[in-house]
């Protein structure tokens, strides 16, 4: 029973362990793309212009309205598409035509949103 | 002993430049001309859903602008923006839905398509004037009365007569082998006079595709629409083409084989990732497009060449950094050569035939020198 118990433990241990390194690891890469956009938003909206062509049309009014709360990063190699979706001269809005937060794993080929738990400096 | 591996090795590394320097002559020595279209501030140079289009004497590139909600028609002669063609996103003669392609087939029918339905669809004339709302009354038991439509320059919707020929997509589990069976049609034709859709029950997936787990990639062919009765099909998986006889209600398999490499038909044994299916598709050579060339009575069929790195690669957008090579046949399907082009440089995804030869975008997603305020268009001719 001992030995049950301390096999239980020892699983328990090891996801504790693998989930805050995951969290850690994502908060680590935001801050990091925080950083390159200088941005201290804790709310990010991505969006991947070209991974997905419905994107535009879909999530553009919610994009907009997203503005007074957050920061939106486009991903997109064509910055008339991406000023077409949204002002690229807006300060909330980032375009991200070296596809930085993807490399980042923060994007995604439709659009995500992130969050993080750190206090607005 | 050094020595001798110094000069095995010196002896490879020769062999590649050797390579190199070939595969760049090869395919400058068909260029015959670059035209540069000049675009606006609310036009991207991406062109995904564009067309060839010859009025007379005149040659168009026309194109779906989504910034614009429009039609734009470039000259090919000088590269100027020749007509843009403005539409409605609302209203009752708007198209109210994300688009998906269209056909310019005249200038008083265009067709603008909605996303994944043919149902919604405009057609409008030149002046941008509302024509028609495609409402098509569907057997409601067949598919549960769901056309998903779609258009491409692979795939390119066309009118014959009073009907558009197109192509659907698959409307259930990819993964589950049975859905590949040869009752699902491929291919569907709408009658514009009597509002409704026609099933062609020639266009299944092939005999060696069915029952089988195959990467959604290699589901989605080609077809060059001869006429309204003859179809050629280009599966990615086949070395043959398919030439599908409506009239006579008949299919031929045709060879039309790569140089580089035999088609291999290995299935999935369980539904992939989206990790393995990239992996399978950008590792391994797979044939593309099929045109045929009106002008010089010659077929095109596109071979994309594998990545040798797919780590961490989609579909989308790194099938555009595979090199490719264009199989060349004569009009009775005879080999004439296959010419390499290189990665990184050109769209595999629009590729037109115009009168001086076969048209290429240099719009490639991975060219880092693309000038946003113009589109270069390449042409070559592949006879030589």
């Amino acid at each position: 029973m001992k030995k049950y118990f301390l096999h239980l433990f020892i699983i328990v241990l090891i996801f504790t362990f693998s989930c805050r390194q995951g969290n850690h690891n994502i908060e680590k890469r935001f801050l990091e793309l925080q950083k390159k956009i200088k941005t201290k938003e804790n709310r990010i909206l991505f969006i991947n212009l070209d991974g997905c062509p419905s994107c535009p049309i879909i999530y553009q009014d919610f994009a907009k309205e997203f503005l007074d709360s957050g920061v939106v990063v486009l991903l997109s190699k064509n910055s008339k598409k991406a000023n077409a979706f949204l002002n690229l001269a807006h300060p909330n809005v980032f375009y991200d035509r070296k596809n930085l937060s993807a490399k980042l794993r923060l994007a995604n080929d439709l659009p995500n949103l992130s969050t993080s738990r750190r206090p607005i400096h | 002993m050094f020595k001798r591996n110094l000069v095995l090795i010196a002896s490879f590394f020769q062999a590649c430049s050797q390579q190199v320097v070939e595969t760049d002559n090869v395919f400058m020595d068909n260029f015959v001309e670059e035209i540069r279209l000049v675009l606006d501030d609310s036009t991207s140079n991406e062109f995904i859903y564009s067309q060839y289009f010859i009025e007379g004497e005149e040659e168009y590139l026309v194109s779906l602008n989504p910034i614009t909600n429009s039609v734009d028609k470039y000259s090919l002669a000088d590269g100027s923006l020749s007509k843009r063609i403005k539409f409605h996103t609302e209203g009752p003669e708007g198209i109210n839905s994300v688009m998906q392609g269209f056909t310019y087939s005249s200038s008083d029918s265009i067709f603008v398509y909605t996303k994944g339905s043919l149902r919604g669809s405009i057609i409008i004339n030149e002046d941008g004037k509302f024509v028609k709302r495609l409402n098509p009354s569907i057997d409601k038991t067949a598919h549960f009365g769901l056309v998903n439509h779609v258009s491409t320059a692979g795939n390119p919707t066309r009118l014959f007569g009073n009907r558009l020929h197109f192509m659907q997509y698959p409307l259930f589990d990819v993964y589950n082998p049975s859905n590949i069976n040869k009752n699902y049609p491929l291919s569907l034709e709408y009658d514009l006079v009597g509002d409704e859709v026609l099933y062609d029950s020639l266009i299944t997936y092939p005999e060696s595709y069915r029952d089988k787990i195959w990467p959604v990639y290699d589901l989605v062919f080609s077809r060059e629409i001869i006429s309204d009765s003859i179809y050629l099909i280009s599966w990615p998986l086949l070395d043959s083409l398919i030439w599908v006889d409506k009239k006579n209600h008949k299919t031929k398999n045709i060879l039309a084989k790569s140089n580089y490499f035999s088609a291999q038909q290995i299935p999935f044994n369980t539904p992939p990732n989206q990790e393995e299916e990239n992996e399978m598709v950008l590792g391994q050579f797979r044939y593309g497009k099929i045109l045929f060339d009106p002008y010089r009575k010659l077929y095109y069929r596109m071979v994309m060449h594998p990545l040798k790195e797919t780590d961490n690669k989609t579909f989308i957008p790194n099938i555009e950094e595979q090199k490719f090579t264009i199989i060349v046949l004569d009009e009775n399907f005879k080999f004439m050569k296959e010419v390499l082009f290189p990665s990184n440089t050109y769209s595999p995804f629009n590729i037109f035939i115009a009168k001086k030869g076969i048209m290429l975008m240099k719009n490639n997603y991975f060219d880092e020198n693309v000038n946003e305020d113009e589109l270069v268009l390449h042409i070559f001719n592949l006879e030589k």
